[in-house]
């Protein structure tokens, strides 16, 4: 009977709440479409009538339950006061809008399905969470918790992307990809940086790959003492999070004045490679890892030599994961700014151009020359004042974003496509 | 006897191809010339290795391929060192803790940044970690097969946005937004990239606790759900007292990996190379050590650019530091269960 009494109080609790939130929901929606109506002292009362219930709450379930503190309740109340205090803070000044880029400020629906979402999911989930025992209630909110801190970032990632490519849309064209930018011409296009970017990731593959392949067959297959692969592991887990403005500043001091004592195309896919590497030598060790011993132990029962065997046995089956690692780690080098700011790109320069229809018909010049790229044209409009080409940076970024997630669907679908062809 | 010949030509070979190499890499490092003549007998050498002895030839290559993260980690460490050393011999102190970054004085000091950097990181830290672990322990635990193979990848795909794109967003939507609710008159307030780079180190945190999560041996948790304990208790008490180390871990990289992000905080921050005043107030425009070597190091000459080559060994060494112990950390979270 105590129990039931406990659960009906909180029950009760609960129920005050989410009245409390469905009006304060209401004041925010009157507050956005009607800014005017709703004076300011009202908002300080309601923020403190929220406060104060939020306290209430709290109190609730701290006095009423003879079981024990459940952590749920805890964060639910918390998130209260945190709404409360969001409402205290940001009303007096002025409505919760969201600016566009024009500078004048409109009321936004993300801001307010955003508030709407909260606090009428928060309440639904605090009825959802009110079990018949405490273990059980807690185990409802961790639940709902943890899930909710795997969609807030989702939903912070669907959003850049949504916007990206709503505002990018309007100005991606065949011209845009296909031209070069050109003042006296009028026209505006990405091309250069295009090409710029699709050389810099095929230098960084070319030099980083076979590298790092080679070093993870030696880890795997070779290497008989602990400490190499120990080692081996730390030296690249460091390398992976060196920072990228690092390697920049590496590749300036070091690779520039070997090369030409500018900036060059060479000297950026080089850097890449050497930020790929990591990458590329753990998944590949992983991959090797995971290919069984019989198969090794077959061949060589064949007769094969140990070298033989990696090469015809070991290294195919481990191919399609390999694959998906170094697209992984591609997806993530060209996007990188950092590092090839200092040490490879000019703005405004033409794509390089490896080929031509006449006698040597391939020229490797343009390794030693400046290069445009993706990411760095998007930096240079931002430095140069975002205003005037606002669409082209809008543009860029959407390119961008689609390079990340091509390359990104590639590796996946490499890697369910061979997981789910494999036997083992 | 033929023998006897064949394994002193292999000797000889190895010797040869392994001597011109040394020498290529000492000439091209300590004399920045690239001299042809070696990297020939060298290549060559490795092609007839490949014709006559294939086995030992792979062998080798493959062992220099694995030196390679080493060796490039050496290098950077070695003339980051040698740049960046001279602006601490001066006055290390003074470098580190003094006030004052002007380039028309010629006067470095990277107190500001330092701290800067720490406030970025802390905010970041705030929101990436909770809500990392979160995401971890429901992707780990709670989330059904199907739903962890979509959601692993997404949350990964967070961390392969390119740090251009997520800066430009932020300086768009975020720091107009900062501005208006609170009425700032100034851009570039700490706590817009706080907020941006702690969605960027979630990822971090998030794979490397799922995987410490992963790690614990399920027969463990199995044992406490026999005894009649929720999922989230058995979580509680067995699993996360026991992947805790390796939380910690994801933590220490998390960490690391915010305070080495580059080009976000450079178009996010405002920077002002002065201290905040008052000490913690986060909506005052600042920089940090990544945007002050992004935003400067291309104009920058004489003193300024040991001052700024100062700041890269300085955030080098520390992330270097943050990633090892992380490391450490990890390999013996592995080590215990393989035993246990």
């Amino acid at each position: 009977m105590r129990t039931d009494f406990g659960l009906l109080l909180k029950r009760f609790a609960f129920s005050f709440w989410f009245i409390l939130a469905l009006v304060s929901v209401g004041v925010i929606v009157t507050l956005i479409l009607q800014p005017e109506s709703v004076p300011d002292g009202a908002l300080r009362t309601g923020g403190t009538i929220l406060m104060v219930a939020a306290f209430a709450t709290f109190a609730l379930n701290f006095f009423t339950t003879e079981l024990q503190p459940q952590l749920g309740q805890y964060i639910l109340s918390l998130l209260f006061l945190f709404l409360a205090g969001v409402v205290l803070l940001f009303f007096p000044r002025q409505g919760l809008v969201l600016p566009n880029f024009e500078g004048d400020i409109t009321p936004s629906l993300v801001t307010l399905s955003l508030f709407f979402i909260v606090a009428i999911g928060s309440g639904w989930v605090g009825f959802l969470l009110v079990k018949e025992s405490p273990a059980l209630n807690s185990q409802a909110a961790v639940k709902y918790f943890t899930a909710l801190s795997v969609l807030v970032p989702l939903a912070v990632l669907a959003f850049f992307i949504a916007y990206t490519v709503s505002e990018g849309s309007a100005v991606i064209s065949w011209r845009f990809i296909s031209q070069r930018s050109d003042l006296l011409r009028g026209t505006v296009g990405i091309y250069p940086a295009i090409m710029g970017t699709f050389w810099l990731i095929i230098g960084a593959t070319l030099f980083a790959v076979p590298i790092g392949v080679g070093a993870a067959v030696f880890l795997t297959e070779y290497a008989r003492r602990k400490w190499i692969k120990q080692l081996v592991g730390i030296t690249a887990d460091c390398l992976w999070s060196t920072p990228s403005i690092v390697f920049g500043l590496f590749g300036y001091i070091f690779l520039v004045p070997r090369i030409t004592g500018h900036s060059t195309l060479l000297a950026g896919q080089i850097i890449l490679a050497a930020m790929l590497l990591p990458l590329t030598i753990a998944t590949s060790t992983e991959a090797l890892m995971s290919v069984p011993d019989e198969f090794r132990s077959g061949s060589l029962a064949l007769g094969s030599s140990k070298w033989w065997t990696i090469r015809t046995v070991v290294l195919p089956s481990a191919i399609p994961s390999i694959v998906t690692g170094v697209l992984l780690g591609i997806g993530r080098i060209a996007g990188e700014t950092a590092p090839i700011m200092l040490i490879a790109v000019m703005s405004h320069t033409s794509a390089p151009n490896f080929f031509s229809l006449e006698a040597p018909y391939f020229h490797i010049g343009p390794l030693f020359r400046e290069i445009d790229a993706l990411p760095y044209r998007l930096y240079s409009i931002y430095k140069a004042g975002v205003g005037g080409s606002i669409q082209e940076a809008w543009g860029t970024a959407m390119v961008l974003i689609a390079l990340v997630l091509l390359f990104y669907g590639l590796g996946i679908t490499v890697r369910s496509y061979f997981r789910r062809k494999r036997g083992w | 006897m033929l023998n006897k010949i064949s394994i002193n030509l292999k000797l000889i070979l190895g010797l040869s191809i392994v001597l011109s190499l040394i020498g290529f890499l000492l000439i091209f490092v300590l004399a920045k010339s690239f001299n042809i003549y070696l990297f020939l007998i060298a290549i060559i050498g490795v092609f007839l290795g490949w014709i006559f002895y294939e086995d030992e030839t792979a062998k080798a290559l493959l062992f220099a391929a694995s030196t390679s993260a080493g060796a490039i980690l050496l290098l950077i460490a070695i003339f980051l060192f040698i740049r960046g050393f001279p602006a601490f011999q001066r006055d290390p102190i003074f470098f580190l803790s003094g006030s004052t970054w002007n380039v028309y004085r010629d006067i470095y000091s990277l107190g500001p940044m330092i701290w800067g950097s720490l406030i970025v990181t802390f905010g970041a830290t705030l929101i990436a970690a909770p809500m990392g672990v979160g995401a971890a322990i429901y992707i780990g635990k709670f989330a059904p097969e199907w739903l962890r193979s979509v959601l692993k990848p997404a949350i990964e795909l967070l961390a392969g946005i390119p740090s251009v794109v997520y800066g430009f967003l932020g300086f768009i939507l975020l720091n107009r937004a900062i501005m208006d609710y609170f009425a700032i008159p100034n851009m570039g307030q700490f706590i817009a990239p706080s907020i941006i780079l702690g969605f960027m180190a979630l990822p971090t945190i998030t794979s490397v606790a799922e995987d410490a999560i992963d790690a614990v041996p399920e027969h463990l948790e199995k044992g406490a759900l026999a005894l009649g304990v929720t999922e989230w208790q058995a979580i509680k008490e067995v699993t996360l007292p026991l992947a805790s180390s390796g939380i910690t871990a994801a933590l220490i990289l998390g960490i690391g990996r915010a305070l080495g992000e580059t080009m976000a905080v450079t178009m996010m921050l405002g920077h002002k190379t002065k201290y905040p005043s008052p000490l913690f107030d986060i909506f005052e425009p600042g920089e940090s050590l990544t945007s002050l070597i992004a935003s400067q190091i291309g104009e920058a000459s004489g003193q300024a650019v040991d001052a700024l080559m100062g700041a890269g060994l300085l955030l080098f060494f520390i992330v270097l530091v943050l990633s090892t112990t992380s490391r450490i950390i990890q390999s013996r979270l592995q080590r215990r269960f393989r035993r246990g």
